[in-house]
């Protein structure tokens, strides 16, 4: 027997747990990304910011938009709900109510995250600090994961952990693409500079996209092509076997859901949002028609959150069953 | 004990440690409040066990079960005809003016007509080796997982002492308790809950413990939810499921809104309902701390030969009411001499040491009890009796208590043993872990069968002179169990 709010902490565990990661990712990325760009190239800082949806919350606590007080903010700022330590914190705060679910390695493993990330994140200021502190991040809620897989039961609470780290992944793919491919797209449009004529901070910058969501080897592998925008905006969206792409999340969820007691309203939801991956206009779409394209899979996205909400944690009136408990 | 003194203060201390290292990997942990911040933590515990002996344990269970039995008539009773008032025993005005009381509970019947399941007694020794019942802990009493906890890790630190001796084991605690919460209800195979505050409450720590041990969901009150048709049902993945029993750690007044504090967010709306009506068991069951009043405490005697027929095996504490005239006058003529206490608090809280005070602190508790005469009683300072207990590199006396978990359903179950308490410093007798007090492992030791046990290998190793008890004839004790004790120490 499950309880919802136990359900509940599970899947913000996997959010947050999955959320410290991608962020630690695109700051690794964005910094790796900027040793190699030349110096007068604006580096711009605030599209991490743009990333994470976190624009508002940061100028409401930062004046200046320099390199410290965005990594700061990204990494050890408790005051940003999307920051790496406030995740981490949050996803200790989840286990620590739950811990009986899993298997005692994973919740060590957690603790050991929180210590490394109360004691490291701040001095993420200084970018050699920055590398070593990111991976090993990185490295934690993989390892977080691998013990998971590796040892909890297939049952509905290692189902709600999925949904979270699937829905967060999901979520932070279509945002690295709105922000980081739109930049690059709205600066030309592919189509018009055959690859010959494109600066060599276009591939990097392309490079970096993939590199954002850890797509880099796998979209190599998968292309055996240069690499080019509308490339990597289908392999992203739509590749049916990278875990980070929009639609294979959307499959993963969809194959979860269909294993928990059943509910109409949230397979709906990861319907709407598969439509909208295959029914898409094309790839090679200018900054404004990604942005509307990205726009929809988000909402879409809300809305496969929300029907969890009501059709797990809530407080929806369910016909009251008897023993319905003994199935897991 | 001979196997411990003949370990080097090296060794001694390398234990400790161990046993620590051994607390803080299993995050054995209770919450302190200071200052509005709760801090979680690692439970202090003394790796030098307490040995009582099986021989006077037997007394001591035997005593327990017959005052739990006593009190729970009690609590029939006053929820029902108040005959302990009718035939002149009980004032009735200390029943109503008990803080507990509960009018709500008036003409329910639970099954068995048990009210308290669960009940967690202090008791402490004096001087002249008599074990009293200081007080009886019904409503929530905790300390049970550290019974369990520290008896993991005397284990693990003192193995090769477990082979040569037959010591009582501790873990059966949470299979009894199922049974006996299983026992509550009429239901086959009954859904059973723990009810928890949440994880700010001091003993978050032992909910979620023997939730996991009795393999039955923790849960908080938003988790319930009771409907028009007066069932409790849980909130799951899966839908509404019906709870038959629930073990509540959670105060009867934060228990239902509805018909106690309204604002409470720690309970369900309907819980009372759904009780009353019989569709939920709860232990222990609301207006159980009735009982648990220091005023009505004074009573038990009175109450066992009443309900039983029986003297109490196990005595009280001299107790002096307040709300009655001559005893009034006594303790405000005594202050300095006794331990005034509040009728109705717990963990040590409001407690006032006569002999440790300053004029002006016995001058505001004076003023207190005349402004409140019913809600004080007044004891005789207990020399609470004292085992040797690890200082640095070496041992020296601390008082202790021990407190015992005593279940009473559909069957009944006794710790063997129970959470001895130890005061940290030299002199004290506060034991209370919310006030730095500390905790060691209880051993009762069949002598009998542990000779039998090491015939022709090692002597018994445990030195019966270390036994509590057996220093002077307890003054109160039956003559069987006098008896008793001097067998045991022929044994040796």
């Amino acid at each position: 027997m499950l309880l919802s709010r136990t359900a509940e902490d599970l899947y913000w565990l996997g959010r947050h747990v999955e959320r410290a990661e991608s962020v630690a990712r695109i700051v690794n990325e964005h910094t790796t990304l900027l040793v190699d760009l030349p110096v007068d190239v604006e580096s711009d800082w605030a599209a991490l910011l743009n990333i994470t949806g976190s624009e508002a919350g940061f100028s409401e606590r930062y004046d200046q938009r320099g390199e410290t007080e965005v990594i700061t903010f990204l990494m050890a700022d408790v005051g940003n709900p999307g920051s790496v330590l406030r995740s981490v914190n949050s996803a200790r705060e989840n286990l620590r109510v739950s811990r009986q679910m899993v298997p005692r390695a994973g919740w060590e493993c957690l603790n050991r995250l929180h210590m490394t990330a109360t004691e490291a994140t701040a001095g993420c200021t200084v970018r050699t600090r920055r590398m070593d502190v990111t991976e090993t991040i990185i490295g934690s809620c993989q390892q977080l994961a691998g013990i998971l897989a590796g040892t909890m039961s297939r049952d509905h609470a290692y189902r709600f952990w999925e949904l979270g780290r699937l829905v967060e992944r999901a979520d932070m793919t279509t945002r690295v693409l709105d922000v980081r491919a739109g930049t690059l797209m709205s600066a030309a449009a592919p189509s018009s500079h055959p690859p010959a004529d494109r600066s060599p901070y276009e591939d990097v910058r392309w490079l970096g996209v993939l590199r954002s969501v850890a797509a880099q080897n796998m979209y190599q592998r998968s292309a055996s092509t240069s690499v080019q925008g509308g490339g990597v905006v289908a392999f992203l969206l739509d590749d049916a076997h990278f875990p980070r792409s929009v639609a294979h999340c959307a499959d993963e969820i969809e194959r979860t859901l269909e294993q928990l007691p059943a509910r109409t309203e949230p397979l709906e939801a990861v319907e709407v949002l598969r439509t909208m991956i295959a029914e898409r206009p094309g790839d090679d779409l200018t900054a404004e028609e990604l942005h509307l394209q990205v726009e929809l899979l988000q909402d879409a996205l809300a809305l496969v959150h929300a029907s969890l909400c009501t059709a797990y944690f809530g407080l929806a009136e369910v016909a009251p069953t008897r023993g319905a408990a003994a199935t897991v | 004990m001979e196997q411990i003194d003949a370990l080097s203060p090296a060794e001694l201390g390398a234990r400790q440690t161990a046993a620590g290292l051994g607390i803080e990997a299993a995050g054995v942990t209770f919450t302190v409040y200071n200052e509005g911040l709760g801090i979680d933590r690692s439970w202090p515990f003394d790796i030098v066990p307490r040995v009582i002996a099986r021989q006077e344990w037997d007394r001591i269970e035997a005593g327990l079960l017959q005052r739990l039995t006593a009190l729970n008539h009690f609590i029939d009773d006053v929820y029902g005809d108040q005959r302990i008032v009718a035939a002149g025993l009980v004032p009735q005005e200390i029943i109503s003016q008990s803080r507990d009381f509960r009018p709500e509970c008036r003409g329910v019947h639970p099954r068995h007509d048990i009210w308290a399941h669960i009940c967690g007694s202090d008791l402490v020794r004096d001087s002249d080796g008599t074990m009293y019942v200081l007080e009886d802990n019904l409503r929530v009493p905790s300390g049970v997982s550290y019974v369990l906890e520290n008896r993991l890790i005397t284990k693990r630190v003192f193995g090769e002492l477990f082979a040569h001796q037959s010591i009582l084991p501790v873990d059966a605690y949470p299979e009894r308790l199922r049974r006996i919460l299983a026992s509550l209800t009429e239901v086959d195979d009954p859904v059973i809950a723990v009810l928890t505050p949440g994880i700010f409450n001091s003993a978050y720590f032992e909910h979620s413990f023997l939730a996991r041990a009795m393999g039955v969901p923790l849960v908080e009150g938003r988790d319930l939810l009771v409907g028009d048709d007066d069932r409790v049902m849980l909130r799951t993945v899966e839908g509404l499921v019906q709870v038959d029993v629930i073990y509540r750690r959670v105060d009867d007044l934060y228990l239902d809104p509805e018909v106690f504090n309204p604002d409470s967010t720690l309970g369900t709306p309907g819980l009372m309902r759904a009780w009353t009506a019989g569709n939920v068991a709860m232990a222990n069951a609301p207006g159980t701390g009735v009982a648990d009043d220091k005023v009505v405490y004074s009573y038990v005697p009175d109450m066992i030969r009443y309900y039983l027929g029986e003297e109490a095996i196990l005595p009280n504490v001299a107790t002096y009411r307040c709300g009655k005239n001559s005893d009034l006058a006594f303790v405000l003529d005594h202050l300095d001499e006794l331990v005034i206490k509040p009728a109705n608090e717990s963990g040590g809280y409001g407690i006032v040491i006569g002999p440790a005070s300053t004029a002006a602190e016995l001058t505001d508790c004076a003023a207190q009890i005349r402004a409140d005469p019913r809600n004080f009683v007044a004891q005789p300072v207990i020399s609470l009796s004292t085992v040797p207990t690890l200082v640095g590199d070496h041992l020296e006396p601390r008082h202790v208590d021990l407190r015992p978990f005593t279940l009473l359903g559909g069957e009944s179950y006794v710790t063997c043993g129970g959470l001895t308490r130890v005061a940290r410093t030299a002199g004290s007798l506060i034991v209370n872990s919310s006030q730095g007090g500390g905790s060691k492992d209880t051993w009762i030791v069949d002598t009998e069968a542990g000779s039998g046990r090491s015939a022709g290998r090692v002597p018994t190793s445990i030195d019966l002179t270390t036994l509590e008890g057996d220093r002077s004839t307890p003054r109160h004790a039956d003559p069987a169990s006098t008896k008793r004790t001097s067998d045991s120490k022929e044994t040796r």
